[in-house]
Formats: structure tokens, sequence, C-alpha cells
């Protein structure tokens, strides 16, 4: 049943209010309710909630309240809503100085049912005092309904999510890659802010070292790019930072949750495949939206220093509705798999999803069940660190991704990486500005066990250069060349890698090959090593880690043949029916049928088929524990030297023999 | 409220829910290219997402025995641009379908014209000749089952479809509801232009949906009484017939 009383289940299903005809309102939710749904979602289109001069929304927010339903507001301008553009403003949409640009200079457009329009730019003035009106005009809203109607708001929660900033990609440059080239907008409005941040964020005193006119070589055409991707990741966290402020400035008690989400058939990689569907009376490509997933599912973002999990949107207006049952139910398992293993899961129409068969409906939510009740959490094991989220990165970052998969993540905060326990490994791409806190706060991470991988570029103020050359200077070092060179330091009980970016403008013989050898020795270093390996390139592999050190593996076929390959692990494992291992855990049975132990296993995965598999024999919490027991270790060796240099004035504590004390 | 464009109804009515079959692997290969390079290729059936970076002719000697169409990034981008000052996704879609010329055919079957002609049977009809001997505005009333949940009322304005959602009923007498000129006269009056009922099963549609000329099926479950025409029009059933079985 998709009623959990905890916030967002991993399966929510849509059911917009401004759809169902006022008298018909108490009929739809009990018709609703009967078929077991007690929670629900539904977009509040800018537009509708500007003209609602019928109260629909509060209508259904008592409606909901009479029968003990929950409900989801998702209040963030979004694509893929079924209203005139997609619920944006037609005046402010229509202007073409609200217009985004994409870096190609076209405008930004959404080519996806009701109808096609061009995206409005974020940092249009207009566009923000009307979205900040719109904002308060919800704000008040709710707040006098909490005020004079408490029940009626009491099981509502608002959903904030990213908006447009993901959108904001050429489609020539997503054709190829879904979030290659550039990301950003160019127009007007978000020059004249990016000129206006680059002073402000350059004026700061580290940025000036040794002399002011230093900050000029940061402002230079050359890091233009550069430039633009933290700022564009700035502008992004400060938008969802004011929609929270404007959301609660009256309404503090309102439920708030922030969230990704992500609708794949409006996506912009996927423009020119819909203009060959059109022409070709297709429907929509499979496999272009299969990748989209993987893509979108390995970029975490965050708001407010909190994580923003990953939420699909499958509507019921675009090519998904047209894919055959096997298809549709593949890429809802994948992006239930991928989304609801960090947290988050899939927003589905409700007819849409009540038109799938029982059966898969019923498989789909004990998955969901156990992704809500945290049997199943897909980890990240490494990190990848970069200034902008949307945009599109080297070799490095697809080889990592073609390692690991779904195991590692791409973010653009750095202290929700430190905050992550089950990490081992950071890589820090070459487009990031390093200041001195950021290389204080690397090695402080790099000392309690981890492996950092460090660029080393001309986007280091000089502070942090001089930082980390202190850092490494009593270090440990071991100069590699292998196909590039890099230093690999031993700092604390962590080690630390710098390579030298310049080096890879010298391989373009062959780059990849190179880039592969580098990475099989970070991952080697960082004992980082990909749990399951698959003999055909057909077959994906989403690694969830289960209660109880046992891993879930989903083997998925995205083809349209059966696929016979071999599973091979790196360790001996026993593999069983993960179905079967569920209930014989829940019912304290012994498993039945399971395989004898090994290194190697022959499968067969049926065309679209989703295997579940448990695997045994990973030792996966020695590996946390130790980790955990490491960073403990050693924040409380820098808990006692700073206590020490209080009670000790003038100790050295980088003098001989001081590190023997804790060895 | 009721939706001036609901596109899912009129989408679940008019696009049709994809097969899977075997027989997929001789389809046209449609290629998007920036100069000589690939941008985007497809094919019903076949993943084509390795051939992206590589050269146009590098595809094309791959599917040597197929239809290739190519089709210019740049007027790809224009004729996207241009179709947003359409006001709804099908006006947008017929606008791109209609004006999209490919860069080059190669193993040409003829089918270029079709690329243009792609579409629901009954939208295609309505812009055709008939267009002459029927009103400038009109709607068509599709209901599936007598369920008025899977109906679409589509209204038509110079040949050409200016609005469709699903009509309003709940102001009827429910005895009412279940006559279909009844409901037609209702839907007319209420949107001041004539309107032609069609009531039939949702197999049946689904089975005509699927053909570029059903017009034979239409005919003969007329004739059977199978679907009905509500209000029954001579000229509109003498102008199936004629499509039926003169082709015209």
């Amino acid at each position: 049943m998709l009623g959990g009383d905890v916030n967002l289940y991993p399966i929510l299903l849509l059911v917009n209010y401004w759809e169902i005809r006022p008298s018909r309102i108490g009929a739809r939710l009990d018709d609703i309710l009967r078929r077991g749904i007690t929670q629900f979602a539904t977009f509040v289109p800018w537009q509708a909630a500007e003209s609602d001069i019928s109260n629909l929304l509060a209508r259904i927010l008592q409606a909901a309240a009479d029968r003990d339903m929950k409900v989801y507001l998702i209040l963030s301008p979004e694509l893929g809503v079924h209203y005139p553009n997609s619920g944006f403003p037609k005046d402010l949409i229509s202007k073409s100085e609200n217009r985004a640009q994409h870096c190609q200079s076209g405008p930004v457009t959404a080519h996806f049912p009701p109808n096609s329009f061009h995206l409005p730019s974020l940092f249009a003035p207009d566009f923000n005092k009307r979205y900040s009106s719109f904002l308060s005009r919800m704000d008040g809203i709710l707040s006098d309904l909490a005020r004079t109607q408490p029940h009626w708001v009491s099981r509502v929660t608002a959903i904030l999510t990213g908006s447009l900033w993901k959108y904001y990609r050429s489609p020539s440059a997503a054709a190829y890659s879904p979030f290659g080239g550039a990301a950003g907008d160019y127009s007007s409005h978000a020059a004249l802010a990016h000129r206006q941040q680059v002073d402000q964020f350059y004026g700061q005193r580290e940025f000036m070292d040794p002399t002011p006119a230093a900050a000029n070589r940061w402002k230079t055409r050359s890091l233009e790019e550069v430039n633009r991707r933290w700022f564009y990741q700035q502008s992004e966290n400060t938008f969802r930072t004011r929609a929270m402020h404007a959301l609660k400035k009256k309404s503090a008690q309102l439920k708030v949750t922030e969230v990704e989400l992500f609708t794949p058939e409006a996506d912009t990689s996927l423009i020119y495949s819909q203009f060959l569907q059109w022409m070709a009376g297709g429907h929509v490509d499979f496999n272009r939206l299969s990748t989209f997933l993987d893509e979108a599912a390995s970029r975490t973002s965050f708001s407010n220093a909190t994580l923003t999990p990953l939420w699909t949107h499958w509507t019921c207006m675009g090519g998904f509705r047209m894919l055959a049952d096997a298809e549709q139910q593949f890429l809802l398992l994948k992006s239930l798999l991928l989304g609801g293993g960090q947290g988050g899961g899939i927003l589905i129409d409700e007819t849409e999803w009540f038109s799938l068969s029982a059966q898969f409906r019923g498989r789909a939510e004990s998955i969901a069940r156990s992704l809500f009740e945290k049997r199943f959490q897909l980890k990240a094991r490494a990190y990848y660190w970069v200034p902008h989220l949307w945009s599109d990165y080297g070799t490095l970052w697809d080889v990592l991704r073609g390692r690991l998969g779904p195991s590692v993540r791409m973010i653009s905060s750095l202290d929700l990486i430190f905050s992550d326990m089950s990490s081992n490994l950071l890589i820090v791409d070459p487009s990031c500005i390093l200041t001195r806190e950021v290389i204080q706060k690397l090695m402080a991470w790099t000392k309690s066990g981890r492996v950092v991988v460090l660029p080393r570029t001309k986007l280091y103020t000089e502070l942090a250069r001089k930082e980390l050359e202190q850092s490494v200077s009593q270090a440990r070092r071991m100069e590699i060349d292998l196909g590039f060179n890099y230093q690999l330091y031993g700092l604390g009980e962590g080690k630390l890698i710098v390579y030298d970016t310049l080096d890879t403008d010298s391989l373009k013989g062959e780059p990849l090959s190179a880039w592969q050898v580098f990475l099989n020795a970070i991952l080697s270093i960082a004992e980082v090593e990909s749990f399951c390996q698959l003999s055909d390139p057909r077959l994906k592999v989403i690694p969830l880690e289960v209660e109880g050190d046992r891993l879930a593996t989903f083997i998925l076929n995205s083809s349209r043949r059966s696929v016979t390959a071999d599973m091979v692990y790196s360790k001996e494992v026993q593999v069983g029916d993960l179905g079967q291992a569920l209930v014989s855990d829940s019912q304290n049975e012994p498993e039945m049928d399971a395989v004898s132990p090994g290194h190697r296993f022959t499968l067969d995965v049926p065309p679209f088929g989703v295997l579940p598999l448990v695997v045994d024999g990973f030792n996966l919490s020695s590996q946390a524990e130790r980790h955990v027991a490491s960073r403990v270790a050693s924040e409380t060796r820098e808990g006692a030297a700073k206590a020490a240099l209080v009670e000790l004035p003038g100790l050295d504590l980088q003098g001989e023999g001081m590190g023997d004390l804790w060895n | 409220m009721e939706l001036s464009y609901d596109w899912r109804s009129f989408q679940s009515l008019f696009y049709s829910k994809k097969k899977l079959n075997s027989g997929e692997l001789q389809q046209a290969v449609y290629l998007v290219t920036e100069g000589q390079v690939v941008v985007s290729a497809f094919s019903e059936g076949q993943d084509l997402s390795d051939w992206i970076g590589s050269t146009w002719d590098e595809v094309d000697a791959e599917f040597a025995h197929r239809e290739v169409f190519v089709f210019d990034r740049l007027q790809v981008d224009q004729w996207m641009s241009q179709s947003v000052e359409k006001v709804h996704f099908y006006d947008q879609i017929r606008f791109i379908q209609t004006q999209s010329q490919p860069l080059r055919i190669n193993r040409s079957r003829g089918r270029s014209q079709d690329l243009m002609a792609r579409g629901h049977f009954l939208l295609l009809a309505v812009k055709t000749w008939w267009r002459v001997v029927f009103p400038s505005a009109y709607g068509i009333y599709i209901c599936l089952d007598e369920n008025p949940a899977l109906s679409v009322l589509v209204l038509v304005k110079n040949g050409d479809v200016s609005s469709f959602h699903v009509p309003d009923l709940s102001s009827m007498i429910p005895d009412r509801r279940r006559v279909p000129s009844d409901v037609v006269k209702y839907i007319s009056e209420g949107h001041h232009v004539p309107v032609q009922g069609l009531f039939l099963t949702s197999k049946e549609w689904a089975e005509w949906s699927e053909r570029e000329r059903p017009w034979a099926l239409i005919a003969g479950a007329l004739r059977a009484d199978r679907t009905k025409l509500a209000p029954f029009n001579w000229g509109l059933t003498v102008l199936i017939y004629l499509r039926a079985y003169l082709g015209i």
C-alpha cells in the first residue's frame, strides 16, 4: 500500500488538483483511497495558483484532511506539468528579454506537452519578482489555513525542487552525452549577475595575495568557463535558499522538503531524439531515457546544507506513456532503484501507475518498502567534487563512472562529502578553485584514512599552494610515472595523490588508456573496487547494500534480447535469490536454493529484465567500521593536540618524536 | 478546471502505445547531423547511440540496405524554434512534420512524402478536401465504451485542430448522459458549434488507429451498427464510404 506515514515514500503518485472538477474532488479522493493510496503529490502550477479564484487548492486540502490523506505540494516551477507552459505565466515567458540562453546563444526550449515554450531565465528580474510573490502567496494561503483550519495543513508537506537550472544546457552538446557541453544560462541577465558575482568573489583577501592586482588573474577570459561554473552553482544554491525563506516567512510550522526532480522525457538531451521520433512516427528512444537515468543518478545535488534526493518524474504525456509495458517497467524499476537507494524515488501519474499490471506494482512496492525502511541503500563509494553539477567534466569522470557505475557520485558540496562516512575516495576536478580553507579541509579528511586525488592546476590561490606544500613537506612521498606523472603522499592514515594536469595535454595519443591506468592505480590505493564485473556490456548492475553485511545486486538488461553473461566477483561469494532471502530473513528460516560459493557465476537475464540477487561474502560492515574508527581516531588526535596547545603554550606538535606518541 | 488543451486525453486517443515486435530491424534510419557528424540517430527498435559522433557516411555504409534520412542540425533548430509560435503541442508537432525536409535521403523508397503525412487517420482526414464540405468550425466528440472519461472533444477550425479536451457533462441530468444524441446536443450548445459524435468501443478504435486507411473498417462498423454517429449524418456517411471504397 502506498501509504507510509513518514515523508516521501519512494513511489509517489501524482494527482493534480486542478485537473479534478470541483464537484468531483470528494469522489475522486474516495476513489483513490479505495485503491489503497493514503498520500499523493500534486504540482501547484504557478499560473493556476495565481488565477485560483475558486480556492481549488484549499478545497483539495480540506477534502484530503477529511480523509486523513497526506498531500505533497510541489511548488517549484518544473517541466512536465500538465498545464499550459508547464504552469509558467504566459505573459512572463512570452517576453524575449526574460528568456534563458544556452552556451551556443540559442533559446533553451522545452519541447514537451502540453506545449513547447522557451524557458525563462531564472536571473531575469521580472521572473524573480513574480516568483517571489507566488511563493509569498502560497506562504500566505498555507499560513492562513494553518491558523484557521490547522487540520487541513497538518498532513501537508511542501516540496521545493531545483527547478530549471538543470535544463540550461545546449541540446546539440547534450545530444552526444546527456550532460555534455557547458551548462548554464548565458542570457544578458545572467551575464550581468555573473560579472557582479565575479567582482565580489575575487574581492576576498585571499585572491588579492600577495597584491590586490593578483585578483585580476582570476578574472581573465581564460578562466571564464571556470568562473561560470561556480557562479551557476552559487546562483542555484541562492535560488533554493531564497525559495525556502519566502515559503517559511509566515508558515514556520509548514513541513518543507527539498528534492531534485528530473523529468527525463522533457530533458534537453532528448530534443533531437524527439524530433526524429516525430519524423519517424516513432515513440521515444528508450535507450536514451535509460542512459539519462544513469547520468542523472550519479549527480547529487544539495540545498541548505543537506542532500536533495533524486526523484524521477514519469509523466503520462510524453513518449514514456507510449512505450511497451516491458520497457516502461524496466525504466520504472531502474529509476526506483537509483533514486530510492539514495532516499528519493519515482513520481508517477496515478492513472499511469494503475495501468501497469498488478504483479508489477506488487514487485515495485515490495522494493519500495525495502528502500523506504532503508534495508537497501545505494551508498557512495567514491566522490567526484566539481564546481557545478550540471556541467560536462572530462575523461577521468567518464572513466570513473564507467568503472564504479552508480556507486560514484558527482557532488558540488565539499562539506556533504565529509559528512558521509561510507566513502573512502575523493577526486577533485581540475576546474575547482582551491583556497587555503579547502586545502586544509581536504588534508584533514585525508589524514583520517581517506584518499584524496588533487589536480595540480593554476586554480590554487597563493595561500592554498603554500598550505599544500607545507602539508606534504613532511609526508612520505612516492613519485610514480605510469602513463603520466603523479605523486603519492602518505598523510596521517590516508593518502594524497597529486597529479599534474598539464601532463594530460600531452596524452593526446592514447588519453583514454592513460586515464584508465591512472584510475586503476587510484582505486587500488583507495581499496575501492567494483563489487561485480559483468562479461556483457549490455548488462548493468546496481549494487545496494543490505542490512546484515549483504549486497543486493540488481542486474539490468536494457536490450530487447535475452542475455547470457558471467558475473565475476573479486571475492568468493555466495549468490542467491533476493526475494527468497528477504522472506527467509523475515521468517528466520534457512535459505533454499543458494548456489555454492564461487567467484564466477553464469546467468540469463530476460529482455528488459531486472534480476534481483543477494550476495553474501563481502565484508562491508568491517570496512565501514574501519573508516569510522579511523575518522574517530583522527578527530581525537586533533582534539588532543588542540587541548595540548592550550595547556602547553609553545609546544611544537610537528617536532621530532611527536608523531610516535600516537603510534 | 477544464483544460483547453488536454494533451493527456488527446494523446491517449490519438497516439497508440508501442508494441514490441521482432521485425523492426529493417526500419529506416533517421539522423540529425552537424556538418558530417551525427548528433542524433534513431531507428525504431534499435539502439543507435553508439553511432553518435561518427560521420554520416559511416552510418550510411553500415546500414547500406536501409533508407537513411538525414536532417541538418541548424535547420532542425530553426524548425523547432519556429514551432513554439504555434498554440498547442499537436499543432507544434504538425508544423515540424510539415516543415522539415531531409537534407539527404539515401535509398529512398518514396517515403519522403510519408514523413509529412504521418499522424492519426482522423486528424489527417479533417485536413483533406473534406474541409471544403465541412463547416468552418465544428467539433468531433469521440466517446469510447460509453464512458465519458474515455472521451475527447476535438474542436476544428478551418481544417486545423484548435483545441481538445474532455467535456464536462457533470451538469447534465444523469439519465441524459447515456443518450448519445443528447450528449452531443449538450456539448454543441455549450461550444456554439455543430458537433459530430462518434460512439464506439475502445477495441475498435485501437484497431482503426493502428492503420493509415481504416475507412473500410469504419464503413463496415457503421453498417453493422457497432459504431454510431450522433446525430446520424448522411453526408458524413457518404464521405466515409467514398473514402473506403473509392479512396477519395
